[in-house]
């Protein structure tokens, strides 16, 4: 197991640093961003909004004149979703599904491993992974906030910030490895995942959109996720923590009990 | 596993992908320190019944046995396996391949230095990834991964496809010796040649059954050779008598074509040594003309 884990984290290694980059300079732009605008004056512009926009930056549209609340929204701006569904997603379709098409796995199935030591080795790497990501960015904040002096930046609920987020990302890579256990090419596996994602995103903005959707909230996983909701009161709830854990959870187990049962024809 | 127990057993074993047939009804099983041979055509069922065999996929019907245990619950650090159309991982470099195999099989490549030595697989080789290497190279790396910790049981699905002359006959030579140290060897394979010179016994399957189990031997007996005599004139063509049993299956001018049972071998060349010959051509016998000599045959006389 520990070399199946330590040959994922290495072939990981390099892509993860690019997206731990990117995220870290994209954090830094935005931060550039915040100093130069004057905030007073964005005010009645941001009042002026379209709801069609409000939608994508939050509940709390008012607290992205703050400080905390733009550092916040860095957390679910669309690039950084992209750059977290990018990492978990195609990650989770090639490790399992990809490696079936490939037939390379074959070398890995007919050692002294179990099916779900296999399935457990991706997973760990997705929670590694997504650990980091989320934790640079956490750690980013912090920096980013110190060296311009931006703030006051509460770091605990900032880690509610991150936590939350990690909860959400881990819910869509559980049904993306859920989908790569049961498939056996990788385009098909990233597909699935990519459309749970989009369900995932679009289902909260619509919700955030208008009443008329608002019962989608709970089906939408980005739901459970508000950073500048979570800034503002200083920390996070449980639920939000709860539910997209839950529906990582359920995505594993499902994933083992369908790759251990499946014919693997490599 | 008592001494005596096959080390692989199947019964019965019967495996469809949907609507589409894999295998039906294979039976066989193989004691220790054989070479078994597992012949047939490409599609037949052979990748199908190693599959069964390893637990990649679960038979609808029958049960297999590897080393005393049902597929699923053998203790895989004491199998070798080179799997059919061998893909490996591409990014990674021979040594860093062989290292992390044998360490998820987690016993000491004991016999890797001299399987690189003989297979010409030198440490730059290694040191390169493996995106980079020829289709010969993979083949071999892919045989020294399966034998590098001195399993008991081979199970090797095509193994010297993309080796090159010398490289096959370095492998057959291999496999003997294997043989020799009581290993077993299950050899799938779609040539009849590579399956006479290097087995004991075989199995054929054809479109997903077993047609024949049968000693090497008795195999090589029933198989017909097909020669190409070039008389030095056409006079000869007709003052030649073939031995009962050979048929002549082509003749035009000076050329004939004959197909010569293996029992009547012997019979043919004193009769072509009778005649002035020109030149002479033997033919390695297809799997197909195999299959035509089972198909002759009633069911019972098989």
């Amino acid at each position: 197991m520990g070399a199946e884990f330590a040959r994922r984290l290495r072939f990981t290694a390099r892509a993860l640093t690019i997206y731990v980059a990117a995220a870290l300079l994209f954090q830094y732009l935005i931060v550039l961003v915040f100093r130069s605008i004057d905030v007073g004056a964005l005010g009645p512009v941001m009042e002026l909004l379209p709801q069609s926009v409000r939608a994508v930056i939050g509940a709390q549209v008012a607290e992205l004149l703050s400080a905390r609340g733009f550092l916040a929204f860095v957390f679910v701006h669309p690039v950084m979703i992209v750059l977290y569904l990018a990492f978990v997603i195609a990650f989770a379709s090639g490790a399992l599904a990809g490696e079936i098409e490939e037939r390379s796995i074959a070398l890995v199935l007919v050692r002294p491993l179990t099916r779900n030591q296999i399935v457990g080795g991706v997973a760990l790497t997705l929670l590694l992974g997504t650990l980091l990501l989320m934790g640079a960015l956490w750690v980013g904040t912090a920096v980013w906030a110190t060296v311009y002096g931006i703030g006051p930046v509460d770091l605990t609920a900032f880690a509610w910030v991150a936590g939350t987020g990690l909860a959400v990302v881990w819910s869509i890579a559980g049904v993306s490895l859920l989908a790569s256990a049961a498939t056996s090419e990788a385009g098909r596996a990233a597909g699935l995942g990519v459309a749970f994602a989009i369900a995932a995103y679009f289902g909260n903005y619509l919700a955030n959109l208008s009443p008329d959707w608002r019962w989608l909230k709970p089906y939408a996983m980005f739901g459970y996720w508000d950073p500048q909701e979570i800034v503002r009161r200083g920390g996070g709830q449980w639920p939000d923590l709860y539910v997209p854990l839950a529906v990582a959870i359920s995505g594993l187990i499902l994933a083992l009990i369908i790759f251990n049962r499946r014919d693997i024809a490599v | 596993m008592t001494s005596a127990e096959p080390v692989i057993e199947t019964s019965h074993l019967g495996k469809w992908y949907g609507r589409r047939r894999g295998i039906e009804d294979v039976t066989f099983s193989v004691p220790s320190g054989e070479i078994f041979g597992f012949l047939g055509p490409n599609g037949a069922g052979k990748t199908t019944t190693i599959r069964c065999l390893l637990g990649l996929v679960r038979p609808q019907r029958g049960t297999s046995r590897l080393l005393g245990k049902p597929a699923h619950r053998i203790d895989r650090a004491r199998l070798g396996v080179v799997p059919g159309e061998l893909s490996m991982f591409e990014r990674m470099t021979g040594l860093q391949l062989l290292d992390y195999l044998a360490a998820l099989t987690g016993r000491r490549p004991t016999e890797r230095a001299d399987l690189l030595a003989r297979f010409a697989l030198g440490s730059s080789d290694l040191a390169k990834p493996i995106r980079h290497y020829s289709r010969g190279m993979k083949q071999k790396l892919g045989i020294v991964q399966a034998l590098q910790h001195a399993p008991e049981l081979l199970i090797l699905d095509e193994p010297a496809e993309g080796l090159d002359p010398l490289m096959q006959q370095e492998f057959y030579l291999l496999l003997g010796e294997l043989r020799a140290r009581g290993r077993t060897v299950f050899l799938s394979s779609h040539l009849l040649w590579e399956v006479e010179r290097t087995c004991d016994r075989v199995a054929i399957i054809r479109e997903g059954s077993l047609v024949a189990l049968e000693r090497i031997d008795t195999l090589r007996a029933r198989s017909v050779r097909r020669v190409e005599v070039h008389f030095v004139d056409a006079g000869e063509v007709g003052r030649f008598a073939p031995p009962s049993g050979v048929v002549v299956e082509q003749a035009q001018g000076a050329r004939v074509t004959l197909r010569v049972p293996v029992p009547q071998i012997g019979a043919t060349l004193a009769a072509l040594a009778a005649r002035r010959v020109h030149d002479l051509v033997w033919e390695r016998p297809s799997l197909e003309d195999v299959f035509l000599g089972y198909y002759r045959e009633p069911p019972n006389g098989r």
